[in-house]
């Protein structure tokens, strides 16, 4: 990795934004955005279509001229890099290659760009499993290929920060999984990693920590975990035959429930306690499982306000289209209806 | 630098589209110097001289201005060059290493071109009964001059690309600026033809210089002034300009 000599050691492997800008015309599509990313950790940067992830990545690596603010790599603004593949590897976006150039020569005109030497592009090659196709036009490459050979040079000078945009798009499962270990290991040698993805449930499994964006604007800047924590309650979710019954037995006990169809979804509980209560009164159950929330459900939650785009109304959740009803009413009007049920029930 | 120049080589050696224009050239340069032979009558004109032999080298002039399109202009197209300026962070400095690769490969192909295209003169011309005569005072000149004129046209190319950055309508506006636009005022206006960049520079290649147009020396100099002069146009275009 670079040693980043000649300026702070605590600015080494830091990515720092601050009161980043970028206007298109009289729109902000990057706002006075700050946030820091630590090295040793997977940062994931997530945010709505449109928020300005692409644009604060470019930005990070001199690609787009900033209006307003600074950003350093190292803790110096990526002109002023010598040889910039030293410090910082970038993979915007995998499909930046000439067709008829061989994935070998790509890297290795970037490698002696920056005076690396010629050995190091067959190692990397090696590493992301691109040995055997290295003298293949990249012109015949499949996505997930150009994603491997896109990180290949990146990691070229053996950098200590890496920023990835979208790293698992277009690659199979076993790529997704590759890359998340992958990107894991990277940290785990002390690397910063900054990547953004939309694919939530991937990034809940592949970063530790978060910068969260909206409208050009930072909305979270986090830990998944405490992410996770903020989004809501967890429920354990039962099914059993008996359900109606088993509504009460709950509400009657002081849980707050939500009931639908084929399940009931106790709130703060857990599993034990619901499968001691349904044991006691005899009541079978066929599933009792934690349901916790999902990065999903906080990410929705956190950029509510800063979709861009968003459908009115979804044909596979008719509910949607209903008069928003909140969770917490919800579980109002069933606590309250299964009281009801169980005061003035005949038995 | 030095790095910087060794991976613009790299990269234009490393494409199918460069390779498939330097043949051409090549074949362009022999093939109008056979085919100048082959139709020219030894008792009309028993004796050829180098120009003769070096008239394909004039039209693979063309060729090398679609190149000097196409170095930067593919970097656009196929957007490498957010890549390139992601891994070198002065844009000046990769504008450069490109313009100083590109011209040091034009004037090794066209020094190359114009040795086959000599040869294959003397070596046919031979063999129809012609004399081949090589001690003209404009021998030098034309060689040089040919050298020079490719040099030129590729930076021209270059420059067109770097304001552009886009390769398809680089090729399209530097031909047509070339091959119409400059014949067209030239012509309209002849008074203009002098201080036209290419046109300019004609006399480089022409073994009776034409009075109306500058010197061979003034005016491949002129022409290169300019060349100077829209390149680093084109490189202010590109410094200021998101990538």
């Amino acid at each position: 990795m670079g040693d980043g000599a000649g300026f702070l050691s605590h600015d080494v492997g830091m990515i720092s934004a601050r009161s980043l800008t970028k206007r298109y015309g009289s729109k902000a599509v990057v706002d006075d955005l700050s946030f820091d990313v630590r090295p040793g950790t997977v940062t994931g940067f997530l945010g709505p279509n449109g928020a300005g992830k692409s644009t604060t990545m470019r930005m990070l690596v001199g690609l787009d001229h900033v209006d307003g603010g600074s950003a350093t790599l190292n803790g110096r603004r990526f002109a002023e890099l010598a040889a910039p593949m030293h410090e910082v590897g970038v993979l915007l976006d995998a499909g930046y290659l000439h067709p008829t150039r061989t994935a070998r020569n790509h890297l290795w005109a970037l490698a002696v760009s920056n005076g690396i030497a010629r050995g190091r592009v067959d190692e990397v090659l090696g590493l992301v499993g691109l040995s055997d196709v290295a003298g293949r036009r990249v012109g015949q490459f499949s996505l997930g290929m150009r994603q491997r050979l896109g990180l290949a040079a990146a990691l070229l000078g053996d950098p200590s920060i890496i920023i990835l945009d979208e790293p698992a798009n277009g690659l199979d499962p076993e790529g997704v999984r590759w890359i998340r270990e992958f990107l894991g290991y990277l940290a785990g040698q002390g690397r910063t990693v900054f990547a953004s993805s939309h694919l939530l449930s991937e990034m809940a499994l592949m970063a530790n920590e978060l910068v969260v964006i909206g409208n050009g604007r930072l909305i979270a800047q986090t830990t998944v975990a405490a992410m996770i924590d903020n989004a809501g309650r967890s429920a354990v979710v039962v099914r059993s035959p008996r359900l109606d019954e088993l509504t009460i037995a709950l509400a009657s006990a002081g849980a707050s429930v939500v009931r639908d169809a084929d399940t009931v979804a106790v709130e703060n509980w857990e599993p034990a306690a619901v499968g001691r209560l349904a044991f006691e009164r005899g009541i079978e159950i066929h599933e009792l499982a934690r349901r916790a929330p999902s990065l999903e459900d906080a990410f929705l939650q956190l950029t509510a306000d800063a979709q861009e785009y968003r459908a009115e109304a979804s044909p596979l959740n008719p509910s949607v289209v209903s008069p928003p009803v909140s969770a917490a009413a919800a579980v109002v009007a069933v606590t309250a209806a299964a009281t009801t049920a169980l005061v003035g029930s005949p038995r | 630098m030095i790095n910087q120049i060794r991976s613009e080589w790299v990269k234009i050696r490393s494409v199918r589209s460069t390779l498939s224009m330097m043949a051409a050239a090549v074949g362009l340069a022999i093939g109008v110097a056979a085919l100048v032979i082959i139709v020219a009558n030894p008792t009309e004109t028993p004796t050829l001289g180098i120009g003769d032999a070096l008239l394909g080298v004039q039209m693979a002039t063309m060729l090398f201005c679609v190149l000097g399109v196409q170095v930067i202009g593919q970097e656009y197209r196929f957007n490498t060059i957010r890549p390139t300026f992601s891994t070198v962070a002065s844009r000046s400095r990769v504008i450069v290493a490109k313009l100083v690769t590109l011209l040091g490969v034009v004037t090794a192909v066209a020094a190359a071109l114009v040795g086959l295209a000599i040869a294959a003169a003397a070596l046919i011309g031979s063999a129809q009964g012609f004399e081949f005569d090589l001690s003209a005072p404009s021998t030098w000149h034309l060689i040089v001059g040919n050298i020079a004129i490719c040099v030129l046209s590729a930076a021209f190319g270059f420059a067109i690309g770097a304001i552009v950055r886009q390769p398809i309508a680089g090729v399209m506006i530097a031909l047509i600026w070339s091959l119409v636009a400059e014949n067209l005022l030239g012509g309209l206006v002849p008074k203009t033809a002098k201080w036209l960049p290419l046109s300019s520079a004609q006399n480089l290649v022409s073994a009776d210089s034409s009075t109306n147009l500058m010197g061979p020396v003034a005016g491949g100099l002129y022409c290169a002034a300019i060349m100077a002069g829209l390149v680093a146009f084109g490189s202010w275009r590109i410094a200021t300009t998101d990538a």
